[in-house]
């Protein structure tokens, strides 16, 4: 996850980061060679308007949240839709791709909506051990959003109960391991 | 980070005079539950595992016990606008604590947190139905985070626990009725930390 993940992720904060960066240098410009007044305000306004603009999509916000949440379900659906279609891996794998994000949100909210496709036949195979996966990692909230994914998904914690004993024995002291053993058990009720 | 670090709580003596937020969301079912699924919906609220994802597109959380105490980490993000991050942590921590015998948990929020007070989560059973209910008394910390809550915050934090709710009849699958009560304030905050503290020790 290099420095750029934002930009490929958010098209329009690399717009208004480029509007920035091209209204600030021809605005130094204008001010050093002595453009006309009016280039230099309309520049300033352009610099100040598409500043102010990429702070906003690149703070945590509500909003930007809402955003990522919007975009993850709608992969979600593009995932449904083409399940069992020959091209039906690439949503399914962007999804995937963002579950090992460096925003933790997006880790979470991807996590959970992968689990709930791993109960789909058709890409349980893919989704599945990218949940699992997600249950060991070294972020604690997205340990979290993965066990809260197993406990509400009986039958995908069914064919996960190996690593989420794991879980519950290494993570005895977080909500995870808590939450994982409380879903062990009601699988291992079930039986 | 924030895996290490201690806390402690954001309290002063002067919460007892200042002006405070009373706010409360409440999922009444239809049906009581059993005792049983309520125990059970009791210790869903201890781990908050109906918390992330869903209808809660504001935050994130986990739960972890540091030297005996349990403590609610929220990643919040910049709940309260930009601003906010310049004086608010990302990851805010809230002290869990449970009363023996009852099913309600109280959480006191922790240094870092853009608020000061405190949020309980409890499940009373009625003679026709169960009632989960999630109540505060709490004020924005500092000056910032007061013109913050006067904007967008009250919204946004309204939106997280009407959201967890939410999910958590989702996940109940039960005829229920969400309400939230109109916030208003009050002189002073009636509720304080529990002294000594005492951890939520799993089953009642």
């Amino acid at each position: 996850m290099g420095r750029f993940e934002l930009f490929r992720h958010s098209p329009w904060a690399l717009l208004a980061a480029l509007l920035t960066y091209v209204a600030g240098i021809v605005l130094v410009l204008l001010v050093f060679f002595g453009g006309s007044g009016y280039w230099t305000r309309v520049f300033s306004y352009a610099t100040f308007v598409s500043a102010a603009l990429f702070l906003h999509l690149i703070s945590d916000s509500p909003w930007r949240r809402r955003r990522i949440v919007r975009s993850l379900w709608k992969m979600r659906e593009e995932a449904l839709l083409l399940a069992g279609s020959v091209e039906s891996s690439v949503p399914l794998e962007k999804l995937i791709w963002r579950t090992e994000f460096a925003d933790t949100f997006q880790r979470c909210i991807a996590v959970k909506i992968v689990g709930s496709l791993a109960v789909d036949p058709r890409l349980m195979k893919t989704a599945a051990p990218a949940v699992a996966r997600q249950l060991l990692t070294d972020n604690p909230f997205v340990r979290h959003a993965a066990a809260e994914t197993l406990y509400q998904l009986p039958s995908l914690a069914g064919m996960l109960q190996a690593r989420l004993t794991v879980v519950a024995e290494e993570f005895s002291h977080e909500s995870c391991g808590r939450i994982a053993q409380r879903t062990l058990d009601r699988v291992r009720a079930q039986k | 980070m924030f895996a290490n670090r201690r806390f402690s709580l954001n309290w002063s003596p002067v919460e007892r005079e200042t002006v405070t937020i009373h706010s409360s969301h409440f999922l009444e079912t239809e049906i009581p539950l059993s005792p049983h699924h309520a125990e059970d919906i009791f210790e869903d609220l201890r781990n908050f595992a109906h918390f992330d994802g869903g209808h809660n597109a504001v935050a994130v959380v986990y739960g972890k016990r540091q030297d005996g105490v349990e403590y609610a980490m929220f990643h919040t993000g910049h709940v309260f606008g930009l601003i906010s991050s310049l004086v608010n942590d990302v990851v805010v921590a809230v002290r869990l604590g449970c009363q023996p015998g009852t099913r309600e948990i109280q959480g006191d929020t922790c240094d870092g947190h853009m608020l000061i007070g405190q949020r309980r989560w409890r499940i009373v059973s009625q003679p026709h139905s169960t009632v989960i209910q999630t109540e505060a008394f709490e004020r924005p910390n500092g000056r910032i985070n007061r013109i913050g809550m006067l904007l967008l915050g009250r919204y946004f934090l309204s939106k997280v626990w009407s959201s967890y709710l939410r999910n958590i009849q989702d996940a109940l699958d039960v005829r229920a009725t969400l309400g939230v009560a109109e916030p208003d304030d009050t002189k002073g905050n009636p509720w304080e930390p529990r002294d000594p503290y005492t951890a939520c020790n799993g089953k009642i």
